[in-house]
């Protein structure tokens, strides 16, 4: 922390706009450290599904509790603090202003934000859940973060309405799409009726089948809204910042923004394929998930034509790479996801491997390394230091991070594939021909190497906590001469 | 499903309103004259002050 005090003081006030940068200092450590915390729990789980074992026998060790506590700490741990730290640089940058509520409100946002993550692990731990994926923390835990995301959406919106440029920058749409969406989701789906006001439950105002469509109106939503729409407002900054030119199309922006809010809420059903949801619910959600294609596409098409005519920055800046690669990652998951949105596709792949494939093709590959860009661009000019500890490092991070995808999401698609066909499986008298328990052994292999893909993924955050660490501290590593030095190497 | 007149018209008048609306949007956002702006506006994150 001495390195904070620091770098705070006499630069920042030489500048005409006093920006917030402390508490988006913090956000970026939180960012790095629940990522980390988040990549550990998730590597365990995943040797816990290969080794049973694993679970050893306390009930807050079991598969069962840990898992949440993997998923909400990437998505609302790693992936929320990542748009919080991100979206209170950019808007106040884009709009050249001050952040509305200044220091103050912004360490509510902070202080705020890592306790409802606290307090919604330590529930998961102790057994305390709605038993809604994605949304499993109870009543008392919703309550305050919808006052902490209020908090959030009037420094964010009172930026943007104090702001001194007369446009807003379309990456500030992205984030206030995420922003406004996320607290309409999260309200509507956790309406619920606490039990008393002592005890943690609660029960649900919806039932039965409109419970499971609001949760999945949720659910889908919060990929939609959380996990893209505000990961593209970190691609429509970062990725023109760091190839030092603007996006390729800005209009093409306008028209994937929209699109995206006029389809993405709709697309819900498709998690609800041949259950007691109508059919003409279950092929609207198809319908929409389909047509979502080309919104995903036009922004992936965006994002990476803004390198035209700059390729060559992918071979010499590692950083560079990160989002670039995320965005091209973006643009195969959302393939992959309208295809298995599809009813008859979905007959195959849901509730099979495939779909946490998929799933984690998004997340580690779009989500994780368009943050993990965004931190290796943010520290140095948060730290105010000349660039990154070592660039080696982040090559490092790059190719053993993105092994490591390939072995996970390799891995399920085949375990996935396979699971869903011996499910299927009858034999010459019409019985099922294998037993669960026959597809759970025949999985182990892949569970294996799913694990440890995820175990590479973990070494190399493990990279960047170090090099990020080392570049706050101001160092630079001595082999600066061949990364510094790009047009040594002549063109093939 | 049992709807009056008046509530079909309602749903269809929404559907295809938001067609147009998002149509509009499309047109707005390709119209030529608009050309210049859009290129202004995607140059604003290189005019924050440099710190």
């Amino acid at each position: 922390m001495s390195t904070l005090a620091a770098t705070t003081g006499p630069v920042a006030q030489s500048r005409s706009t006093d920006y917030v940068e402390n508490v988006v200092r913090w956000f970026v450590i939180a960012t790095i450290f629940w990522g980390v915390v988040g990549f550990i729990a998730g590597t365990f789980i995943a040797f816990q599904l290969a080794y049973p074992e694993l679970n050893f026998g306390p009930a807050w060790l079991n598969f069962g509790r840990l898992r949440p506590v993997h998923t909400s700490a990437v998505i609302f741990a790693f992936g929320g603090n990542a748009l919080i730290a991100t979206s209170l640089y950019v808007v106040q940058r884009t709009c050249r202003q001050r952040l509305f509520g200044g220091q103050y409100l912004a360490l509510f946002i902070f202080v705020g934000y890592q306790l409802f993550i606290v307090l919604a692990a330590s529930g998961y731990l102790l057994g305390i859940t709605q038993s809604k994926e994605y949304a499993e923390p109870e009543w008392y835990v919703d309550i305050w973060l919808t006052i902490v995301w209020v908090a959030y959406l009037v420094a964010f919106a009172g930026t943007l309405m104090t702001r001194r440029e007369s446009h807003i920058y379309v990456a500030n749409w992205f984030y206030l799409a995420f922003i406004v969406t996320v607290a309409m989701l999260h309200i509507v789906n956790n309406l619920a009726m606490p039990v008393s006001f002592g005890g943690p439950k609660s029960y649900p105002l919806f039932a039965g089948v409109q419970d499971a469509m609001t949760q999945w109106w949720y659910g889908h939503n919060a990929v939609g809204f959380f996990l893209t729409a505000g990961f593209l407002g970190i691609m429509y900054y970062f990725v023109p910042k760091q190839a030092e030119r603007p996006i390729y199309s800005y209009r093409l922006s306008i028209v994937h923004f929209w699109a995206l809010i006029f389809l993405y809420i709709w697309a819900g059903p498709h998690h609800l394929h041949y259950t007691a949801l109508p059919d003409w619910a279950q092929v609207l959600g198809m319908t929409f998930s389909i047509m979502l294609w080309m919104p995903s596409w036009g922004g992936m098409i965006n994002g990476l034509m803004t390198l035209s005519g700059a390729w060559d920055k992918l071979r010499t800046d590692p950083v560079l790479r990160f989002l670039v690669v995320s965005v091209a990652f973006y643009g195969m998951s959302t393939f992959e996801g309208p295809m298995m949105s599809i009813r008859q596709v979905n007959a195959l792949s849901h509730y099979t491997d495939w779909t946490v494939g998929h799933v984690h093709s998004g997340a580690l590959g779009w989500v994780a390394f368009v943050s993990f860009g965004a931190m290796y661009y943010l520290v140095p000019k948060l730290w105010r230091r000349q660039g990154l500890y070592s660039l080696r490092l982040v090559e490092w991070h790059f190719w053993i991070a993105t092994l490591g995808i390939v072995l996970y999401i390799t891995s399920m698609w085949v375990s996935g594939i396979m699971q869903g066909l011996m499910w299927r499986a009858y034999d010459s008298l019409g019985f099922l021909q294998f037993s669960f328990i026959e597809t759970v052994e025949a999985m182990h292999p892949f569970y294996v190497i799913r694990a440890l893909g995820g175990v590479l993924f973990l070494i190399g955050a493990l990279i960047m906590v170090y090099n990020l660490w080392r570049t706050a501290r101001g160092d630079v590593a001595t082999e600066k001469v061949d990364a510094g030095a790009p047009a040594a190497v002549p063109a093939e | 499903m049992e709807n009056g007149g008046l509530m079909n018209a309602l749903y269809e008048f929404w559907l295809v309103g938001m067609m147009l609306i998002f149509l509009g949007i499309v047109w707005w956002a390709f119209k030529p004259s608009n050309r210049k702006k859009w290129e202004e506006r995607g140059r604003i994150p290189f005019k924050e002050e440099e710190s």
